[in-house]
This record gives structure tokens, sequence and C-alpha cells, in this order.
């Protein structure tokens, strides 16, 4: 069964036999094409930002699908996260004799780490694919060049409204994780040690700073940019009929997963330059 | 091609004194080594439907993608309104899109507007300081032209091909277009739909006197909604006339045209 599903999914077995004219340029010419490409998006991006007409609503409503798509499944990621991270920091805590630690390296774990992780990722898988495949469709069913003839301006209205929506709904979504994620700590410290509410909290945001709050802000932003922007690229550039809009679907969450991750490092790495020299 | 002059001598339509609102010569254009549109040269008159006749696949959607500037071409002259197209700065190229609508093949509707929210928007962002209340005006009138204003709040998953092109004309008619561009408009639709649709392209003719461009490979929709015919054969168009001099032609390209749909 499962055999023959991936093999359908996967087409390379086929591209060999055809003739070596007929397969497609090598992928990392793909992907330097992509990267170009969306380097490009971005320019138009802050181009084409501030240049009238601004389409406000479109923002919101935009907003409000990235909400209503993603809370749900964040939620409950976040909460589980929370409580398989607690449970599993216990050990090594305990034979230091230091489980009354808990609270605070669950604190500082989420809040720098897996808060923004889990919401960045969910957000490619659930955002970015969401975008791909509607812009691919509406690229393929000639959508997008009636916005074009019609006098607007379809980078406007679909591209800046997405990557504005998700650049501001990300970082929402990253505390509304935080929160979740913490209060699946709380379960398990709760059940575990007897914690109460308040102490649990007050030890949870003990270690966090100013700059973890930024950092964390920062991140959340730029992964809803980037998912925004992958997305919309995608969608754009997908290829005439059903297999286009599928691929574009899908080549966004993967693109969108691994800048998430390449996100994350970079704003380790520049958050440590940043204490660095604050602290020496 | 220099003695198109005789062909639109017609006593159904009266070509004297109109003037041409599209004006395409020498128009070439090509994708890699595809050479799709091969030395094009037309003109639309004000007022007039022109039909562009020919199979799939031979550069008809190209041409009038070229027309609103969705494809830029290689070489040639293109004028709308004695304007070049190619190479026009975009302020200028959406004040001439304003004047054109463009009927899709597969109507284009926004999937995730209703139809009355699918025909407010090119209002909406090229009509300023109207009230909702001439908006909804508008729409309605739009709608009722074109025989759908029960359809109003549906979405466009809930209606026919049929349907859906006459939305995705209103939509175009909003803008009360000078020139009309219609892609295959009767394609994937039954022959009385497809009937009814012809009747509605003479329609909007009369009634918004717009000169209209209409895409086919359906012989029906030619002889019933074209003054011309401009026959396209891989990427040239090789015969122009009326109908009835199409059809008297003895060749072989667009025969098949003729006598695949004789009945
Ligand atoms: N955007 C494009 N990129 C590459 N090739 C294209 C593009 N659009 C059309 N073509 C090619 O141009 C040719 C004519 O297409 P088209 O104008 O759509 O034909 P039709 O006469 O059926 O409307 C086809 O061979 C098609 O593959
Ligand atoms: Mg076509």
């Amino acid at each position: 069964m499962q055999n023959t599903s991936l093999s359908q999914a996967n087409p390379t077995s086929e591209d060999t036999s055809k003739p070596r004219k007929a397969r497609g340029p090598k992928w990392w010419i793909d992907f330097l094409v992509d990267l170009a490409g969306i380097y490009l998006f971005v320019v138009r991006f802050f181009k084409d930002l501030f240049r009238p007409p601004y389409e406000f609503k479109e923002v919101l409503n935009q907003c409000y699908i990235i909400g209503y798509k993603t809370l749900p499944l964040i939620a409950f990621t976040a909460y589980i996260g929370g409580i398989v991270f607690t449970r599993q920091s216990r050990p090594s805590l305990e034979s230091f004799g230091a489980v009354s630690w808990l609270p605070s390296l669950v604190g500082v774990g989420i809040i720098r780490s897996l808060g923004p992780l889990i919401a960045g990722l969910i957000g490619a898988g659930k955002i970015a694919s969401n975008i791909g495949a509607e812009l691919g469709s509406m690229k393929v069913t000639e959508q997008i060049d009636a916005m074009e003839v019609s006098g607007t301006n379809p980078f406007t209205f679909l591209v800046i409204t997405r990557v504005l929506a998700c650049s501001l709904m990300l970082p929402i979504l990253v505390i509304f994780t935080d929160i979740l994620a913490l209060l699946g700590g709380f379960t398990n410290v709760y059940f575990g040690e007897g914690v109460s509410f308040s102490l649990y909290f007050s030890q949870a945001f003990s270690t966090i700073e100013m700059e973890d709050i930024f950092a964390s802000t920062l991140k959340s932003v730029l992964f809803g940019f980037s998912i925004g922007i992958i997305g919309c690229y995608k969608g754009f550039t997908s290829k005439k009929g059903t297999v286009g809009v599928g691929k574009a679907a899908n080549s966004s969450v993967v693109m969108s997963m691994f800048m998430v991750f390449v996100i994350d490092l970079f704003t380790l790495q520049i958050m440590t330059f940043i204490r660095n020299i604050l602290y020496s | 091609m220099a003695d198109t002059k005789s062909n639109f001598i017609k006593p159904l339509f009266d070509y004297e004194g109109r003037s041409r609102v599209v004006e395409i010569e020498g128009l070439n254009k090509s994708f890699g080594d595809n050479h799709v549109l091969k030395n094009i040269s037309m003109e639309l008159y004000e007022g007039e439907n022109l039909v562009v006749l020919g199979r799939s696949g031979t550069g008809k959607s190209v041409l009038i993608k070229c027309i609103v500037g969705l494809l830029t071409p290689d070489s040639g002259k293109l004028e709308v309104f004695g304007q070049q197209i190619p190479g026009m700065k975009s302020y200028q190229m959406d004040a001439i899109r304003k004047k054109i609508g463009f009927s899709f093949q597969l109507s284009a509707l926004y999937d995730s507007m209703t139809v009355r929210q699918n025909i407010e928007f090119p209002l909406k962002r090229n009509v300023h300081g109207l009230t909702q209340a001439e908006i909804n005006q508008r729409v309605e009138e739009a709608l009722d032209n074109v025989g759908l204003l029960y359809a109003i709040d549906l979405m466009p998953v809930e209606l026919s091909g049929g349907m859906k092109k006459r939305v995705g004309i209103a939509r175009t008619l909003i803008l009360n277009p000078e020139i009309m561009l219609y892609d295959e408009p009767t394609s994937g639709l039954d022959p009385i739909t497809a009937g009814e649709i012809n009747e509605l392209i003479l329609q909007v003719q009369e009634q918004y006197h717009t000169s209209a461009i209409i895409i086919t490979h359906d012989i029906t929709c030619a002889r019933m909604t074209g003054n011309r015919i401009n026959f396209m054969y891989e990427g040239e168009f090789v015969l122009k006339g009326t109908f009835e001099e199409l059809s008297h032609i003895d060749d072989y390209r667009i025969k098949p045209f003729f006598e695949y749909n004789e009945f």
C-alpha cells in the first residue's frame, strides 16, 4: 500500500527514463532561481508597501483567516509540547537534586526556543501551504491576470496583505503558544510537585529578560514575513494545472520550514552578538 | 493581406468613417524556441465584433494577452486608442485597461468572493467617490443586463459554467469598457447555453457600443457574433473575411471548421 502511493507521489523514477532534454534543470539551479525570485519579491514588497491603495480591510481579513486556521492546532500542540518538555526535563534535574528549578528551566526553554519554534513550524505547515495553494490556483485559473487587467495591482491586493498579516499574526501566535506551553508545563509540575499556579509562573518568568522578549518578537516577525513571502512567491510562480498547484503548496511548506530553522539560528547568533556587546 | 479593405465593406456592418481602436502590424511573440505569433497584422474598428478563429494552441490567447499588456511582444506595432502598448508606463497601462473588458476562458471569478463582491471589486478600485448605494445600484444593473440578478449573493462554486461566463462579463461591463476581449466565450458550454452567450455578446455590442475581439474555435459562435473573421493558423492570420466569404473558400486549413459543424 505505502509503496505504491509513494512511487506515485514521487515521479523521479519516471523522469529518468525520459530523454535528458525533457528533464528539468538540476535542482540547485531551481533553488538559485527561487532564491533570486524571492529576493525580488522582498524588494518589491518594500517598494509597494507604502504605495496606495492601502488594503487595510483585506489585511484584517487575512489576519482573521490566519488566526482562525491555526489557533486550534497551535493550542493543542503547544499544550502537549509543554507537558512533554517538562516531563522529560525532570529526570536530569532530579539527578542534581534541583527539581525546584524546573519551572524556570521550562520558562526559559519555552519562551526562548520551544514556543517560537512550534508556532513557526505550524505556521509554515498551515499558513504557507494555504497561501501557496490559494494563490497557485488563482494563478492557474487566471484570477491574478483578471485582477491585473481590471486595473488592480495583484501584488498589492494579494501579496502585501498576506505578508503583513503573517508578520503581524505570528508574534501573537507565539505569545499564545508560550502561554499554552507554559500551562502544559504547569499541569505537569502541579501533578508532580503540587506547585501552585502563582509560584510556578513567578518562577517561570524569573529568569526571562527583556532581551528574550525582544528576541522572541524579532524571530516571530521574521518567521511570519518569510512564511508569507514564500507562500506568495510559490503561488505566483505556480505552473499550470492541478499538479502545479499541489507543488506550489508543497514547496511552500518545505521552504518556509527550512527558513524557520535558518531564522532561528540567525536570531540566536544576532542575540549572542548583542549580549556580548552589552555585557562586555 | 493588403486587400483586407475589400473584405470589410459589408452591408451588415457599415465601416464607413469608423476609427481603428486597435492596430497591430508585424507583431511577433516567442516563448523560448516556440515562435507563437508570426508577423501578425490586424485592426479592430470602432463598434465591430471581430472574430479570431483558429484551432487550440495557435496563439489566439497570446494575441489578446499582448493587447492588454499581460504579455509583452518581441517586436511589432501594437496600438490601442492610438497608443503603443509595449513599453508603456504602468499608470498609462492602467488607464487603458480601464477601457478594456477581458472575459477569460475560465471566467476567472475570484473564488473567495461572492458574485456581488466580484463585480464590486473593479468598481471600488477604479471609480472613486461612489456611495455604497450607487455601487449597489451599478452592480445590480450590470447583473441584470446579463440576466443574473438572482445570483447576486451566490459564491462562484455555486454557479454553472454559463453563469460564470455571464458574471465574468458583468464584472468587465461594470466599468463601461470601450473594447471587449472574449477568450473562448462558448468553450465548454452546451449548445443552448453557448447560444445564449452568443446573444449576450451581440447585446453587449448594441447596448454598450463596444468594439470586441472574440476568440473562438466554435464556428457557430463565429457566425453568430462576428462582423468579420480573421482566421489564424499556426500563429499567422492566413485568411480574413466575413463568414460568408470564408465559408466559400476552398482551403485545407479552414475547411474542417465548416465541415465538422455542418448539419
Ligand atoms: N505564458 C506562456 N509561456 C510559455 N508558452 C506559452 C505561454 N502562453 C502560451 N504559450 C504557448 O503559446 C502557444 C499558444 O497558446 P495559446 O495562445 O494559449 O493558444 P490558443 O490559440 O488555444 O489560445 C502554445 O503553444 C502555448 O504552449
Ligand atoms: Mg486560448
